[in-house]
């Protein structure tokens, strides 16, 4: 990482248009952008389609396939040379740039085609606090959808690759010891109404996210300053583009924890100071942000509408306008939103249900785009219950239900079904550490735990029956069905498990509470935003929640712990993260349910391929890109 | 007149204060306590921020000064802040309000023009005593629109004029492409909710309106009239029609009621950001002042409404003045 | 049996006459036909051979209508394993006894998100359906009809105390009445009774007594009075059976809203607690798999349309033959 940082302060100098959408840019050999400003010429004055760019199109794959050797030649692991790095990252340059081209001839051909494309129209759900505008202050996934449209954050942290990205941040430095990390911004981005975007904007943001007792800390609602707040020191305004943050305690990954994380979106400091936190992030007239897209109307529980950032930093935005059409949260309007979808009221359907796959994949004109979007679900186990306090119990437990099975039976190809924390592809994903269905483990471990089956097929030890409840979250419109399903699962497994209705009215005492009782709790879903981070892992074996509070008081977990915090090296940090998961495991600190959705279904008569970037695990900006 | 109308607006304030009481007593009675339902749903747990919270929201306090400060401030126009959304309850209620006000005006008027037309037709039918298949049928069918729960006539009329044939729009309440006050868009997407929402009180006033014209239509004045020898549609329009009116506005008043309540289910299916989603959705969560400042803002909608209603039957018949 | 149901037996004098008078009213008979059938398949359900209502098959999930599947076996707790093709080797852990050749099943209505057979889950939801639309509903009758009766009689301090409350009652809609008092008392079918049993009764309290108050002066009534029959007497033996018509039709009118609402709780998750089926249930699970399977819905809505129907065309009969001036209608 501190590699790479350094290829990319070399980079400093390269105009803000070349490094365009990919933040993998970081130089780029001056032959090459000369070739590509010519393009750019030839399309900005051929009105409608160009042949000429067709061929040039053509011509310049010729040398991404030369370099893509390169690339399989040198080993990832010696990259020690800056000179290779540049060699790598020449050839991505060009790529994109070719990428870019394209691009813009199709948004000619589009709008020449269907002048709705002109704008979009995207459904997204009804959160808690839907109009929020000012990212750093959004509750709820759904709701950053439209947020990180016109609110940015110093970096960008991309799921597909599992990279960060530069934003308004050009380049970022973790310092050797993990104390610190300096920040070089972009040069050229301005607020939307014409400020210039500087060191002491970030340094009053960090201030009013991170702060509690800063004056524009007030009325703000940081939900999710709480990953990063404890490690935060203060903001060093190095210079008019450098700012260091200065942590008070060691963290490897204070680059993803000030520079990508929801909590860190750029707020304008004026704005802020004249009308306020929740009036700044709620009224598009007061909101100044320095995204793509420009707020300027929201219609509450309607929708929010957004207009082209001319000046934006970064390419053109390719839509005019960029409508958000807001419909009920849960079951409710999942549904609709797939109806307009297929009565073609709106272009872009985000999180649509599974049980309208067959639907969307039977109409004509309709397609489906994957979305990086990992969500999470955990499956609390009381480890106070005097059952469970075994863990081959609670491993048995785990092993019961089948919850790969359910998703690929009820969402199928909407969803990839998972079963484990971490996302395919991740490098911290650990085979060796994962609970996965096998009944004739649970016979197993059952029967090493001292158990055997009574009359009634039921698993008893002694007077210890092996029966409890799973709590399920009931929400309008959705009825537990996979916890229905579980039960069962459990129930063919020997355990005896009946259902019951999470009542939310009830606090969080699960210690002393009525839900003491109770032993299998259905919540905490999350999604991949924190996946990349180990730390906020550990937060959720041990401390982080509910259930598995008390029992995750394992030494070497935290030792492990302590010492990935200061783990620059990507290598020894994933080995260390391995074990912390074996040890995840063993105890069973959470059963973890997890599916990649197919987040995006869009008429394909409108709009090519649009990637909602919508959530920050893709990209913060709709864009579309060439047709493959 | 003027004295039976204060009369009763008077005999509504002991009303109100019982239902303010009972409203408090209910949000009290909800299990649990909002402040940590909401924190922990953020994932926090910790107690110092609870206490804040709940200061914040004045939870600390004794039950009459709670109920006092909740009183005297809703009659400034203030009903709280919603402790999940974190905006004005007043803004919520407005904006739900609107949106199911709409939709009720929109049934009513379905019910009146089509409910009441067919009723009284059908008593016409039936008065002139035309083939038994037709006053039969003519019968019958409110019976249908009585039974068959309107939902799933709402889900179905959606699949074919929403999706399939594309006339409609199939859900929410404008296209996002129109302009804010565009009522012809709102129109369109007034329409499918509407027959959803009215199709049952369409046929109980069709059939009450048929019910009722043809009692009316026996009556010895209507003989009279028509051995008077006047035309017939004077007959069934001025003389009948308006005794008829008289229970048909009573109902009709009712209704509207009612329909301000919201209906959860066609709200949910049509995505309608109406009052009955935002009261489920806030019970749900426990979002006690939301429910409270729906609930209260329903019921007075309605104590009212029942005061109009009653009113204006006192003006149409006298006799009930002086009941 | 045959003997006690002779001509002069008074019990068969009964039966022959209640014979007589169905077979005068073929409508009415027709309409109690699927109420009563209804009732006995609602008390008999646990001897009919039909599966466990709650047991998911997701191989099976959202099976159309009229189509077939085969049991493989027996599982260990007793429950068919099921699959839509003969292929024994889907299901060769959890499989103990297994069936050689597979039986055939037909799913009717077919199977619902979870693979659930939906004639099975009718059938055992019928039970929990046919209390709150049958029972609560008689409840909310004779609650209302008694505290009418008393109220509209009675009048004075009465009338006052009843009828206020009454009036806070109606202050507020039904649905959010429910609503609030499900939220309160926590969400299980008792409560989902009581809710509906105290939403309704105020309105139809009102409505009692504005009968009755019709009846009150009546010539007959004040004749009773000058008898010197005791105020019990009165209400009891010749109020109560004038408006009884009205009884009647108002308790078919509450079936039909009865179901429908504890359809609506059951699709805000208010209602009966999962797995155990109930119509309202069955037909919220339909309205989510709407457009994946529509037959899901039409089951319960086509049993929950005709039994108000039925109760509809029961109510105008009772009233016609009750009231012969409304029998020209």
């Amino acid at each position: 990482m501190i590699l790479r940082s350094g290829a990319a302060a070399v980079a400093g100098g390269v105009g803000a248009a070349a490094l365009a959408a990919c933040g993998e840019a970081e130089v780029v050999e001056k032959t090459v952008t000369v070739t590509v400003t010519e393009v750019k010429e030839v399309v900005k004055e051929v009105p409608v389609e160009t042949v000429v760019t067709k061929e040039v199109v053509k011509e310049v794959p010729v040398e991404t396939v030369v370099t893509k050797e390169v690339i399989k030649e040198v080993p990832v692991v010696e990259v020690k040379e800056v000179e290779v790095e540049k060699v790598v990252t020449q050839e991505k340059v060009v790529q994109v740039e070719v990428e870019k081209v394209v691009e813009r001839e199709k948004v000619v051909e589009v709008m020449v085609e269907n002048p709705k494309a002109d704008s979009l129209v995207i459904a997204t759900p009804q959160t808690q606090k839907v109009d929020d505008l000012d990212g750093s202050q959004v509750y709820e996934f759904q709701t950053k959808i439209a947020a990180f449209c016109c609110s940015e954050s110093l970096l960008l942290y991309d799921y597909q690759t599992q990279t960060l990205k530069p934003r308004l941040a050009e380049s970022w430095e973790v310092a050797s010891d993990a104390t610190s990390v300096t920040f070089t911004l972009r040069e050229g981005a301005t607020w939307h109404n014409g400020d210039p975007f500087t060191a002491e904007d970030v340094a009053f943001n960090f201030n009013r996210i991170f702060r509690d007792d800063d004056p524009y800390h007030a009325e703000g609602t940081f939900y999710y300053n709480g990953f990063a707040q404890p490690f935060y020191g203060d903001t060093e305004v190095l210079d008019e583009r450098t700012v260091r943050v200065n942590l008070t305690q060691p963290d490897a990954l204070a680059a993803e924890k000030f520079g990508a994380l929801d909590s860190s979106y750029m707020a304008h400091p004026p704005s802020v100071m004249e009308h306020g936190n929740r009036e700044y992030s709620t009224d598009p007239d007061k909101y100044v942000g320095t995204g793509p897209y420009i707020p300027v109307e929201v219609r509450p529980a309607e929708l929010v509408r957004m207009v082209r950032n001319e000046n934006w930093w970064g390419p053109k935005p390719d839509f005019k306008e960029l409508i958000f059409r807001i419909f009920p949260r849960g079951a409710a309007g999942s549904d609709a939103r797939v109806n307009a979808l297929l009565a073609g009221e709106i272009d872009v359907a985000l999180y649509t249900p599974a049980t309208r796959r067959n639907d969307l994949f039977r109409t004509p004109g309709i397609g489906a785009k994957w979305f990086p979007n990992f969500v999470l679900g955990y499956f609390y186990i009381n480890h106070t219950f005097p059952l469970f306090q075994d863990n081959r119990v609670r491993q048995a437990v785990a092993r019961s239900f089948d919850r790969v099975a359910y998703h690929e039976a009820t969402s199928g190809p909407t969803v990839v079904p998972w079963g484990r924390f971490w996302f395919p592809g991740s490098p911290y994903l650990n085979d060796a550490a994962e609970l996965d269905y096998d009944p004739a483990q649970v016979e197993s471990l059952m029967q090493d735990a001292g158990f055997s089956k009574g009359g009634d097929g039921v698993w008893a030890n002694g007077d210890m029956r092996a029966e409890f409840k799973i709590q399920y979250r009931g929400d309008p419109g959705s009825p537990p069905d996979q916890e229905t399903f579980w039960m069962q699962g459990l129930n063919d497994q020997g355990f005896q498990v009946e259902l019951e209705a999470w009542d939310p009215a009830i606090g969080a005492d699960f210690d002393n509470g009525p839900y003491a009782q109770q032993n299998l709790h259905v919540g905490g879903w999350g999604v991949g935003v924190f996946l990349g981070d180990p730390a906020f892992a550990y937060q959720r074996w041990t401390a982080g929640d509910l259930f598995a509070r008390s029992y995750m008081d394992n030494a070497e977990m935290n030792q492990l712990y302590q010492d990935i915090l200061v783990e620059a090296d990507a290598t020894n940090r994933t080995q260390k993260v391995h074990r912390m998961q074996e040890i995840a495991a063993d105890q069973v600190a959470w059963i973890p349910n997890t599916v990649r959705t197919l987040g995006a279904a869009w008429r394909e008569e409108k709009v090519t391929n649009v990637t909602s970037g919508a959530t920050q695990y893709s990209y913060p900006w709709l864009y579309k890109v060439a047709p493959v | 007149m003027s004295r039976y109308i204060a009369r009763r607006l008077l005999s509504i304030i002991p009303l109100l204060i019982a239902v303010s009481l009972v409203v408090f007593a209910m949000s009290k009675a909800l299990p649990g306590d909002p402040v940590e339902i909401f924190l922990q749903q953020a994932d926090i747990a910790n107690p110092e921020l609870v206490n804040a919270m709940k200061d914040k929201y004045g939870l600390n306090d004794p039950l009459p000064v709670q109920y006092w400060t909740w009183l005297s401030l809703m009659f400034q126009g203030d009903m709280g802040e919603s402790i999940r959304r974190g905006e004005a309850v007043s803004d919520l209620l407005f904006r739900g309000m609107r949106n199911t006000f709409s939709v009720a005006t929109a049934s009513v008027l379905l019910v009146i023009v089509v409910g009441w037309t067919m009723g009284v037709l059908s008593a016409v039918v039936h008065n002139r005593s035309w083939p038994q298949v037709i006053t039969r049928f003519l019968a019958q069918v409110p019976v249908l629109m009585l039974s068959i729960p309107g939902f799933a006539v709402a889900v179905f009329m959606v699949l074919i004029f929403g999706i399939s044939l594309g006339w409609l729009p199939t859900s929410g309440v404008s296209n996002p492409r129109a302009g804010a006050d565009d009522l012809i868009d709102l129109g369109k997407h007034l329409i499918l909710p509407t027959i959803g929402l009215a199709l049952a009180s369409v046929g109980g006033n069709w059939r009450l309106a048929r019910n009722t014209m043809i009692e009316v239509l026996r009556e010895d004045y209507i003989r009279m009239a028509h051995a008077k020898g006047l035309p017939l549609w004077r007959v069934y329009f001025l003389h009948g029609l308006r005794t008829t009116l008289v229970p048909l506005l009573t109902s009709a008043g009712l209704l509207f009621g009612s329909l301000l309540t919201g209906s959860f289910i066609l709200e949910y299916i049509f995505a309608w950001p109406g009052i009955g989603l935002l009261l489920v959705e806030s019970t749900v969560n426990r979002d006690v002042p939301v429910v409270m400042g729906a609930t209260i803002m329903i019921a007075s909608m309605y104590i009212f409404l029942n005061l109009a209603v009653d009113i204006l039957y006192a003006i149409v018949d006298p006799r009930v003045r002086y009941a | 049996m045959h003997s006690a149901l002779s001509l002069d037996h008074p019990a068969g004098q009964r039966v022959r006459r209640t014979a007589t008078f169905l077979r005068e009213h073929p409508v009415l008979s027709a309409s109690l036909v699927p109420i009563i059938l209804t009732i006995i398949i609602a008390l008999i359900a646990p001897l009919l051979p039909v599966t466990d209502p709650n047991r998911a098959n997701l191989s099976v999930r959202y099976l159309p209508p009229l189509s077939e599947a085969y049991i493989l076996g027996k599982d260990r707790l007793g429950n068919d394993v099921v699959h839509p093709e003969s292929n024994p080797e889907f299901f060769p852990s959890s499989v103990v006894e297994r069936y050689e050749p597979p039986i055939r099943k037909h799913y009717v209505l077919g199977a619902d998100s979870l693979g659930r057979d939906i004639v099975s889950r009718l059938i055992w939801g019928s039970r929990v359906s046919l209390m709150i639309g049958i029972f609560a509903n008689v409840a909310v009758v004779l609650i209302s009809v008694f505290f009418g009766l008393l109220a509209g009689y009675l009048g004075g301090r009465v009338d006052g105390v009843i009828m206020r409350l009454v009036d806070i009652g109606l202050a507020f809609p039904g649905l959010l009445l429910a609503l609030l008092i499900l939220t309160v008392l926590g969400p299980s079918v008792i409560n989902m009774a009581v809710a509906v049993i105290l939403s309704s009764v105020p309105l139809n309290i009102r409505f009692f007594r504005g009968q009755v108050l019709t009846v009150r002066n009546a010539k007959y009534v004040e004749a009773a009075r000058l008898l010197g029959y005791n105020n019990l007497r009165i209400m009891f033996r010749e109020v109560l059976p004038n408006v009884m018509p009205l009884i009647i039709t108002v308790t078919a009118l509450n079936a039909t809203s009865f179901f429908i609402f504890t359809a609506g709780f059951s699709l805000i998750g208010m209602g009966l607690q999962p797995p155990d089926p109930d119509w309202g249930t069955i037909m919220s699970d339909g309205l989510r798999a709407l457009y994946e399977q529509p037959a899901v819905i039409l089951g319960p809505t086509i049993l929950i349309s005709v039994l108000a129907i039925c109760f509809n065309v029961l109510g105008d009969e009772v009233q016609k033959i009750l009231s012969p001036r409304e029998s020209q209608l």
